[in-house]
């Protein structure tokens, strides 16, 4: 090898070296902060669901009976405590939508009441399966008052739950996930009072 | 007097969207929402400021052989940078300009400034010129979004991050879907560009004639 | 085997890299007056694509490894101008008819940002070392399919009567809206429910 080339390797290398210094560094600052970030939207997410609890813990055998009853939908599962009494459910679940998978937050009380339903992420068509994320959507009536006994559907399908205009088929998403939620919940509640 | 010149050209005579057409995806992809389009023509102003300084600083060291995939090394690093910091910062709009951050180091802009200015000038013309540059694509982006924004869903600057929820100018549901839908990217840019290179040219023939 | 279908044919009409995505607009715009040319690109692209994929794969699992995932992006760009030097010096040893299709091709490619962009989507969608390549071809082709259609659209616009202002890349521009619009019809396909046979 030439001296020329030598002298080519040499600066490639030291400004290789010098560039993944600045991004170690770089990166060493600002890591903790994105994972901080990560966990509170996290929790957020959950605790928009389930608005009475204040802590969560992850109920890993419920995720496992919800698989073996065929939910699969339901990716997590949760259960909320305010200090140290247990207040409700919470259940993460994604669901296929019109053009992404929507990642839902589905929280149940102890009372077997549906408490919320939040989107957690989602690519929907802008301005029509977007919507789903709205609290038009989210926040009506027959999502308000469902209970673990029931079984939603939309309005098309003879149920109570009014699709978004022009997104039957996200709607219809985030319907399948919360019953799914539901109908694990359910199961769950009735052994706890039992 | 030269300085003022090299910043002014970035922004009008050679703005890179409008008159030398480089940066396209992210052009059409981003400028759904004023505050998007803000977002990464800031961030790749950032981006060509630093790369730009660091280039003329290092261009009488860095051989000629290996000046590209040296620039490709320095320009990528300030997109790593300018990612992680946005990831921390601003979670909602890193989130939403996702994939388009990292492909800050492909954008043809920054690589073209690099080799055609940085590398031939003084370290204080090279930020000068990655200043206009970087307004100039962030001004064609902003422009771009708020037309997009406007007649898409009739509310303008909506930023989530600041906890803003965006001027009301008209009632969402007289919009045009298709502005913030793909085929309204391109075809607003397309009839923007139509419209600069109408008004050019109107000027130019008024100058002669 | 359906899974695989899924993914190409999602990537070449659902999401199609240009005009669902908008990865690779420069060569779009660029390197698409002629179908002869626009061809070439294609499979330029296409081969560079899937190698770009399945290399960057492994790449990342070394990062991961050596939890130094911070250097990304700058290893992936120089791992893909890196392989599209190769790409050049072994054609052009190999098989000089490839290179001459192809070889004025490669060295824009480097930065095509559908390249960078679909290395990153496969790390992002978790896919496997089989499913990247896949959807790197699989994207490599929509990107072909929309670059030789639009090659032909714009053969027949130069006999059209345009606006002179609107010649050139605003046309092209509004042209690529409107196959947009159509591509959107594609949205919502369920792929699942088409190849679970």
């Amino acid at each position: 090898m030439g001296k020329n080339e030598l002298r080519l390797v040499v600066v490639l290398v030291l400004i290789s070296m010098l560039a993944g210094g600045v991004l170690a560094w770089v990166s060493s600052l600002t890591e903790p902060k994105i994972q901080a970030q990560a966990e509170l939207r996290k929790k957020a997410a959950l605790q928009e669901a389930l608005t009475a609890a204040s802590t969560f813990q992850p109920a890993e055998a419920l995720l496992e009976n919800a698989h073996a009853a065929g939910y699969g939908d339901l990716v997590e599962s949760y259960l909320g405590y305010h200090d140290t009494k247990q207040v409700g459910l919470v259940f993460v679940a994604d669901v296929k939508g019109y053009s992404s998978t929507i990642r839902l937050s589905i929280g149940v009380s102890m009372d077997g009441q549906l408490s919320g339903v939040k989107v957690i992420s989602q690519a929907e068509t802008p301005g029509l399966g977007v919507k789903i994320t709205e609290p038009e959507f989210l926040e009506q009536p027959a999502f308000r008052e469902a209970t673990v006994d029931d079984q939603l559907a939309v309005v098309k399908e003879r149920g109570r739950v009014e699709a978004v205009t022009g997104a039957t088929v996200s709607s219809r998403a985030v319907v399948r996930g919360v019953n799914q939620a539901l109908a694990v919940a359910r199961v769950f509640l009735a052994e706890v009072t039992e | 007097m030269r300085k003022w010149e090299i910043f002014k050209n970035g922004i009008f005579n050679e703005n890179p969207t409008f008159r030398l057409v480089l940066g396209m995806c992210p052009t059409l992809a981003v400028t759904s929402a004023v505050l998007n389009g803000l977002g990464m023509g800031l961030a790749t102003t950032v981006v060509l400021v630093g790369s730009n300084v660091m280039i003329a600083l290092l261009r009488q060291v860095i051989p000629k052989e290996i000046r590209i995939p040296a620039f490709v090394v320095i320009i990528a690093t300030f997109v790593t940078i300018i990612d992680k910091v946005m990831a921390a910062g601003t979670p909602e709009l890193h989130k939403v300009l996702g994939l388009f951050i990292p492909l800050i180091v492909v954008n043809c802009l920054i690589l073209a400034r690099a080799e055609a200015f940085a590398s031939q000038n003084t370290v204080l013309d090279s930020a000068i010129d990655g200043l206009g540059m970087g307004l100039g694509f962030t001004f064609a982006l902003s422009i771009l979004s708020l037309l997009r924004e406007l007649l898409g869903t009739g509310t303008i600057l909506v930023a989530k991050d600041f906890g803003f929820s965006g001027i009301q100018i008209f009632p969402k549901d007289k919009g045009i879907l298709l502005m913030i839908l793909q085929p309204g990217a391109f075809i607003t840019l397309g009839l923007v560009l139509g419209g600069i290179n109408w008004w050019v040219r109107k000027r130019e023939e008024q100058k002669n004639g | 085997m359906a899974e695989y279908l899924v993914i190409i044919f999602g990537a070449i009409f659902i999401n199609n890299f240009i005009v669902s995505r908008f990865l690779g607009i420069c060569p779009f715009l660029g390197v698409s007056r002629q179908v002869e040319t626009a061809t070439g690109m294609g499979l330029a692209v296409t081969f560079v694509m899937g190698l770009a994929s399945g290399i960057t794969y492994l790449v990342h699992k070394l990062l991961v490894a050596l939890n130094i995932e911070f250097l990304q992006t700058i290893t992936f760009i120089l791992v893909i101008a890196v392989l599209v030097q190769f790409v050049e010096m072994v054609l052009k040893k190999s098989s000089p008819v490839l290179y001459r299709a192809l070889g004025i091709y490669l060295p824009l490619i480097t930065t095509n940002c559908a390249v960078l962009g679909v290395t990153i989507l496969n790390i992002d969608a978790g896919h496997n070392f089989l499913q990247s390549v896949v959807n790197g071809i699989g994207g490599a082709l929509g990107f072909s399919l929309l670059i030789i259609l639009f090659a032909g659209i714009r053969e027949n616009l130069n006999f059209a009567p345009i606006p002179r202002s609107l010649q050139g890349f605003p046309i092209a521009l509004i042209t690529a809206g409107l196959i947009s619009m159509a591509f959107l019809g594609f949205t919502g396909f369920d792929l699942y429910a088409l190849f679970s046979f």
